[in-house]
């Protein structure tokens, strides 16, 4: 018998239809769970599995898509065993022992992963994990992981199955209309991550009808590498009677299946609402028709959640601002766990342009693989640019990766044995587009033709790890021009060389070349533009730095990459008049040059201290007002005659109902904005604070609106608020409490349903903590249901906690 | 898919009153509904099933075995009910999250926002099956979610299992039964011959309507 990856991609193979409409059929209930069926009711099981084997179908899905341990607990491994054995025997009876596979069939959990939902990325490989191993030893030929969503989900799923067993994986997720997956992706992103995920064939099932998902098809095939499977519904659905019926039959969705096979797909069968019948007809089809066989792309492509962004097309700008190195407010940020930075950081960079973010969370003091996996993960809910994990310590790198949704980009490899050894295997694993630098063991060469070398002997060897060269992006390197005036040279060569003699994408961090100048962005803005004459692919920038963004819409129009100008035109739009800003640049100021404010506030009459613009809520004008003043007088006496008056008259003005939500949490976040600057001149200062107020929505509540909604009230009157976060368990903000000698902490709760956990985590801390005072709220509380809790503030609005905590620490 | 979200929903979610909202206020709004317009995906799916009552006050729909004064009283009439799911899909929750770190006041305009457009949207599946319903000569009830009044919101579980939530809609459940995407509404829509109405609804069942910000004034 010949395996199914040797078939796989050079003949035509069928899949089988629905299974859970069949069953259902038959008198499944609505609800009721198919896999029981396995054990309650085998004959139909086996019946529904050799009558689509004997329609021609070469692979039958198990009866397992919902099975995992939250749906059956420990009845799992009989139901799984079940299933297969079923399968086999339906096999067996069909004739088809020589040439017909079992697939194990893996649909979602249920659950959304973290950072959307509540199921960790970790505990979801757990899962599939467990069901993969009893597939396995069951005797499943192949694993079909089905009707994801979710591409994370899908991710967890795919490194379960090649974690925990040898046999093929195929892929297949659900799209809507317009060609998206529920959760965001699309094909793109989808074939970019999976791909590299190493999976044996990708594809689409269920959601539509074939006459819809044929464009989601066309685009696949333009796409993917892999072989690809193509398994529609039988058309929409629609009620009938209380049931649910599809809108083609078997000749109608054969016809539309047709056109799908003619695109270059190389697996076919059906979804819900298809039938044996179905299948019969669309072997008849293809069977006529020839086979092509898959295409490798041959693309350098990195994705996030949502999309993909391909190496190559046009010079790509990779924000660099979320890295220490330098940066005394970033180190403090990464000191404090202060990860609000880091992410503002992100919105800022991609709201200048920048088209992914290098991310590197490197300092000693801290434990960065923890850092690097939180803060990956938390970025993927914050921004949808991919991102590049930029780090030298292995375990980092692994977590980050393995934590991504999405194909990374890894900074860096070099030509050094150790490094290769210990980044490729990664890459492989994971699928990254690896940043390779020019040096090796005896250094980084002075010229091109020493770095060109380099460059070729890594990427002959990550070929040895399966790595392609689309795969690899050459750092040429950039030594500073003032120690050698050939600096710029060589590495102009070396990127000019990878393009025409390797053929291979290559980036560059642009700014060492100033190092030791005086007015470094002169130099760094010009030798970008150069670099980019040259044929660089990527450029680590700032992109908040409006020189460097000068020069690269100027290059891009001037060298062809920007049809008509348009986007040099529209940045023109952002740009500032004067010809070279004087200053720092904007990055060190409030905002981007796109992030003009909406509303032009200093007119006549309008408000002009730092106090004003506070009450008035302008965040912006409150920094730079904030800034200027900070020449005059010092932070404290700022923060006591301008900050606190004007908080508290909006605060007033709340209580009374005259100001509400909205401008409230404006004026806080115009005083933040300025405590924002005032903290950049007392970093590494000792810090004036009213106190440390502990905040946590609780254990199995994910909505933390309200939570921070106090949190920035909190924090714009000077409290040092340490913020757990979301789902947090009793036993944690214990021992916050207890370590930081906190005596306040607020919890926060949406749901009748995670009350318990409130009550829980108060009961804890009155044991180890007594002397700490709680304050609850949220959307179900109530003063009585506060009482009834132990709780010892009911606050309604986050104005009350504020009130209460000045009442403590006052 | 254009959703047209009650504006006066809005500023009361946002604990505003409209007489006091500033022009600016009413144009962020504005903005806000146009860009949720953007990054909404609306999906919704529906049965109908039969409705058994049973003598002890029980009732039975598909695979839930309910007692529930509050939705007793909702179905009194009916034999038969729909069981809906929507939700706007991720693209606000995604929404919210950022805006949370960069502008919270923007998070405020986005959620109540988008927590109009659910019930906006639910409004428009609910507007079908009444009319589906009045063409045979019957009435719906107003519809009537899971944990609302004493409808325990254990039930999320069934429902999701009996439309296949996940796979039809993208709605999820986390282990507190809380729905993501966070702008999703499930519900029973009960089926009469009679037609009735004065039923109590909104916040008048609610337990916290002695003090929430969010109640409606009359």
């Amino acid at each position: 018998m010949k395996s199914f990856r040797e078939r796989l991609g050079s003949e035509w193979l069928f899949w089988d239809g629905g299974t859970g409409t069949m069953l259902q059929s038959m008198g499944l209930e609505a609800g009721e769970s198919p896999e029981l069926w396995n054990i309650d009711y085998p004959d139909k099981v086996i019946s529904v599995h050799r009558s689509y084997y004997e329609a021609g179908s070469d692979i039958v899905n198990a009866n397992t898509f919902g099975a995992n341990r939250l749906k059956y607990g420990n009845r799992l491994k009989e139901i799984i065993t079940a299933a297969i054995e079923n399968a086999k025997e339906a096999r067996r009876q069909a004739g088809r022992e020589d040439d017909g596979y079992i697939a194990l069939d893996i649909g979602p959990t249920g659950r959304l992963l973290v950072p959307m939902g509540d199921l960790p990325f970790d505990e979801a490989v757990d899962i599939f994990g467990e069901v993969v191993r009893i597939g396995a030893e069951a005797g499943a030929d192949l694993i079909l992981i089905e009707t994801m969503t979710d591409s994370y989900e899908a991710k967890a799923a795919v490194l379960a199955a090649k974690e925990n067993s040898d046999l093929p994986v195929c892929v297949t997720t659900t799209y809507d209309e317009s060609g998206k997956m529920l959760t965001g992706g699309g094909v793109g992103s989808i074939c970019a991550m999976m791909e590299g995920l190493g999976v044996d064939a990708i594809g689409m099932n269920c959601g539509l009808g074939p006459v819809q998902m044929l464009p989601v098809a066309e685009e696949m095939v333009k796409t993917a590498s892999v072989p690809i499977i193509v398994k529609p519904n039988a058309g929409l659905p629609r009620q009938e009677n209380g049931r649910t019926v599809y809108d083609l039959d078997a000749d109608r969705f054969c016809q539309a299946m047709s056109r799908i096979a003619d695109l270059g797909v190389h697996v076919v069968g059906g979804c819900c609402g298809t039938t044996p019948e179905y299948i019969r007809g669309l072997v008849g089809i293809c069977r006529q028709k020839p086979f092509q066989k898959p295409v490798r792309k041959e693309r350098t492509v990195i994705s996030s959640y949502s999309h993909a962004v391909e190496i190559g097309k046009r010079p790509l700008i990779i924000g660099e601002r979320i890295n220490p190195t330098g940066k005394k407010r970033f180190k403090q940020a990464l000191k404090e766990n202060d990860l609000d930075y880091i992410f503002k950081e992100a919105i800022r960079q991609e709201e200048a342009g920048a088209d992914a973010l290098d991310v590197n969370v490197g300092l000693p003091e801290i434990d960065e693989p923890s850092m690097m996996e939180n803060v990956v993960q938390s970025l993927q809910g914050i921004t949808d640019l991919p991102l590049q994990i930029d780090t030298t310590n292995r375990e980092a790198l692994e977590r980050g990766l393995r934590i991504y949704n999405g194909k990374a980009m890894i900074n860096s490899v070099n030509g050094r044995k150790e490094s290769m050894e210990t980044v490729f295997p990664l890459a492989k694993k994971y699928g990254a587009i690896v940043v390779a630098l020019c040096l090796d063991e005896s250094g980084i060469p002075e010229t091109a033709d020493g770095r060109i070398e380099i460059a070729r002997k890594i990427i002959d060897t990550a070929a040895g790890y399966g790595i392609p060269k689309s795969d690899i992006v050459i750092d040429g390197l950039c030594m500073t021009v003032s120690s050698d005036s050939n600096a710029a040279l060589a590495t102009l060569e070396t990127v000019r060389r990878c393009r025409d003699e390797l053929h291979v994408n290559t980036i560059l961090g642009v700014s060492n070349i100033s190092f030791g100048l005086p007015k470094r962005k002169i130099i760094n803005s010009n030798f970008y533009a150069m670099t980019l004459l040259s044929g660089l692919s990527c450029a680590i920038i700032n992109p908040l730095d409006e020189m460097m963004m000068r020069a690269h819409f100027a290059s891009l129009a001037l060298i062809g990459k920007d049809p008509q100008c348009m986007g040099y035109i529209e940045a023109c739009t952002h740009f500032s008049e004067e010809n070279i800003p004087a200053g720092p640049g904007p990055a060190a100021g409030a905002g981007s040059a796109r992030n003009v404010p909406a509303r032009q506030t200093t007119v006549a009459g309008g408000p002009v201290t730092l106090r004003d613009f506070i009450e008035k809520g302008l965040s912006a004008q409150a920094a730079s007002a904030a800034q200027e003043a900070l020449r005059e007088r010092n932070a404290l006496d700022l923060i006591n005659d301008e900050l606190i008056p004007a908080l508290n008259a909006v605060g007033k003005g709340f209580e009374e109902k005259k100001v509400f939500l909205p401008q409230l949490l404006m004026s806080a976040e115009a005083a933040k904005a300025a405590f924002e600057v005032m903290k950049g001149t007392m970093a590494g200062e000792k810090k004036e604070s009213k106190g440390k107020v502990i905040l946590a929505t609780v254990k199995n509540d994910i909505h933390d609106i309200g939570k921070n909604i106090v949190k920035v009230l909190l924090e714009s009157y000077g409290y040092d608020v340490i913020d757990l976060g979301r789902d947090v368990a009793p036993e944690l903000i214990v021992e916050k409490a207890v370590e930081d000698h906190v005596r306040l902490v607020g919890l926060s709760a949406l749901m009748t349903t995670t009350v318990v956990s409130m009550e829980e985590t108060i009961r804890q801390l009155r044991k180890a903590s007594p002397q700490t005072k709680v304050v609850v709220g949220g959307a179900v509380m109530t003063q009585e249901y506060a009482d009834s809790i132990g709780a010892d503030c009911y606050a309604k609005d986050a104005m009350e906690t504020v009130r209460y905590a000045d009442s403590i620490f006052g | 898919m254009k959703i047209e979200p009650n504006r006066c929903e809005i500023i009361r979610y946002m604990g505003c009153r409209k007489k006091d909202c500033s022009a600016e206020l009413l144009l962020d709004i504005e903005n806000a509904v146009k860009e949720l317009d953007t990054v909404i995906s609306p999906r919704s799916v529906y049965r109908k099933f039969d409705i058994i009552h049973n003598n002890d006050g029980s009732m039975d729909i598909g695979n839930m075995h309910i007692l529930s004064n509050n939705l007793k009283k909702n179905l009194k009439t009916c034999a038969s009910c729909y069981l809906m799911g929507a939700t706007l899909g991720i693209g606000p929750d995604h929404l919210i999250q950022r805006s949370e770190i960069s502008r919270i006041s923007r998070t405020l305009l986005y959620q109540a926002a988008s927590a109009a457009m659910i019930e906006a949207y639910c409004n428009e599946i609910n507007a079908k099956i009444i009319d589906q319903e009045k063409r045979e000569g019957r009435y719906c009830r107003p519809r009537f979610s899971p944990g609302y009044g004493d409808f325990d919101i254990s039930f999320q579980r069934n429902i999701s299992d009996m439309l296949q939530l996940p796979k039809t809609t993208g709605i999820n459940l986390t282990a507190s039964l809380m729905m993501m995407p966070s702008k999703s509404v499930t519900a029973i829509i009960g089926v009469s011959d009679i037609d009735s109405r004065c039923i109590m609804e909104g916040c008048e069942i609610c337990s916290k309507r002695k003090d929430c910000a969010f109640r409606r004034d009359s």
